[in-house]
């Protein structure tokens, strides 16, 4: 896509110079293709530095094959640039690894965000690996707005979480799996006790 | 498909800090690796009061955090739950309460299980009891370096001027400690303290008052109190006595000798 054909960017032109308005073809793990704006690209702090470090002109972007993003699939991506797009330009606030106090989802991001629970949760995992602040921010304050007056029997569900007696039982189950001797040791003690004997061993 | 443990520890703190409370008490309970992570990432609730109501059918925590208040019903037979709750929610305040409150039709072996439950520094707690082994389960419970006030009334809704031994709570630093304390029931025995204002109330009579403290002042602004003045030895300070016919209430409150109302007499 050249320059011209690119939409319009609404933002300062003398702050953002002419040539900074290009394109950049990204891959998903399961080969789908995207062109995301550099000032969109610029949400995300690992793919901002890649491109920069990559020094690209327009024809390459064209040129060479698209940036292939490993880990994240086409859905989960398609929502990523989809996020960056809309909030171009914006300040990125600064993680400093404490978390923000207040977070308000905007209209925008709540219907972005009306996806299923996997989904989200994949959308978690590619922000913090595309390190997006803010997206991180949104999706996360999503996830806890979830656990809002729940039950715990409720959040084990929302968060995918087994309840104590199934964590010990599946915890078992793996022991077991791994040393079944452990558990024949075990049944001769029992059986040992049941018939009297005083000494196991 | 991933789960909220799955994610690096940054990210479900991250989500764990924005559950914030009360929500966290429910994720507490969810399973222990979620409970220990909790612990781990020590979140700090800044409550700035809690006040347990005890009703017929239920029993209340209401808190105030961040000028937001929460409530938390619990049935009147899940005191267990009301106090894993409490628990927890005094683990994760790092910073002072400004009051802690415990009214209402409280069962009465529910001071001892508190007692047993929770730590915590708070600057006020008013607290209704029945007896004075109430009070020694629950005032240990506070750290006396942080509080201010205790406020105790009378629980048991009998007459009014019962009384209520303290013998052995004027023995414990919260009480020698305190800065302010109110008592809404007649005691029979007091200790000096270094107390800088003790209030009692319901006390409906004022004659006994003026036969055995002797001549009373009244400022003209102030017709409904009586005043009674008392010189240290050896102090700048006196002991004045406040008697309000409309609060039925009784005041000993500290001051300095220079503060006093001219016309009133300083008694030895």
């Amino acid at each position: 896509m050249s320059v011209e054909n690119a939409p319009v960017v609404d933002v300062d032109e003398a702050a953002i110079p002419v040539e900074k308005k290009m394109y950049y073809r990204f891959e998903s793990n399961d080969k789908k293709e995207f062109r995301v704006s550099e000032l969109a690209i610029q949400q995300s702090e690992t793919l901002n530095r890649l491109v920069e470090a990559m020094g690209y002109t327009s024809e390459d972007v064209e040129n060479k094959p698209a940036i292939a993003i490993e880990n994240i699939d086409g859905k989960t991506l398609k929502l990523v640039f989809q996020w960056c797009e809309h909030h171009k330009g914006e300040a990125i606030p600064v993680d400093d690894g404490s978390v923000p106090k207040i977070v308000e989802i905007p209209e925008f991001d709540a219907k972005l965000m009306d996806i299923d629970n996997g989904l989200l949760f994949k959308l978690i995992w590619a922000a913090d690996y595309l390190n997006i602040v803010q997206l991180l921010n949104v999706s996360c304050k999503k996830v806890a707005n979830m656990a809002q007056g729940k039950t715990p029997a409720q959040l084990r569900r929302v968060y995918l979480l087994p309840s104590d007696e199934e964590d010990e039982a599946a915890k078992r189950a793996a022991q077991e799996a791994q040393d079944p001797r452990a558990r024949e040791v075990e049944e001769e003690f029992e059986e040992r006790k049941r018939q009297g004997g005083n000494s196991f061993f | 498909m991933s789960t909220l443990l799955d994610f690096p520890d940054e990210i479900a703190a991250r989500i764990v800090n924005f559950v914030g409370f009360p929500g966290i008490l429910s994720l507490h309970q969810v399973c222990h690796d979620l409970r220990n992570f909790i612990d781990d990432t020590k979140p700090d609730w800044k409550l700035d009061s809690l006040n347990i109501i005890f009703s017929r059918e239920d029993i209340i925590i209401r808190c105030i955090q961040n000028q937001k208040s929460y409530t938390i019903k619990y049935e009147i037979s899940d005191q267990n739950g009301l106090l894993r709750d409490l628990g927890t929610c005094m683990k994760f305040q790092k910073s002072a309460l400004k009051t802690f409150t415990i009214i209402g039709q409280i069962p009465e072996d529910f001071h001892l299980k508190l007692g047993g439950t929770i730590r915590t520094k708070t600057q006020k707690l008013n607290l209704q009891v029945e007896n004075q082994d109430q009070i020694l389960h629950i005032l240990p419970c506070f750290n006396s370096d942080v509080l201010k006030d205790v406020d105790l009334s009378d629980a048991s809704r009998g007459p009014i001027e019962k009384s209520i031994k303290i013998d052995k709570v004027v023995e414990l630093e919260q009480w020698k400690k305190a800065r302010n304390l109110s008592i809404s029931c007649f005691l029979t025995f007091l200790s000096s303290s270094t107390f800088r204002k003790l209030t009692y109330k319901s006390i409906d009579d004022s004659r006994f008052l003026s036969e055995s403290l002797g001549p009373f002042y009244t400022d003209p602004y102030e017709p409904h109190e009586l005043n009674w003045y008392f010189r240290y030895p050896n102090s700048e300070e006196c002991l004045r006595i406040i008697w309000t016919s409309d609060y039925q209430v009784i005041v000993f409150q500290k001051e300095r000798v220079d503060e006093m109302p001219d016309e009133a007499a300083l008694q030895n």
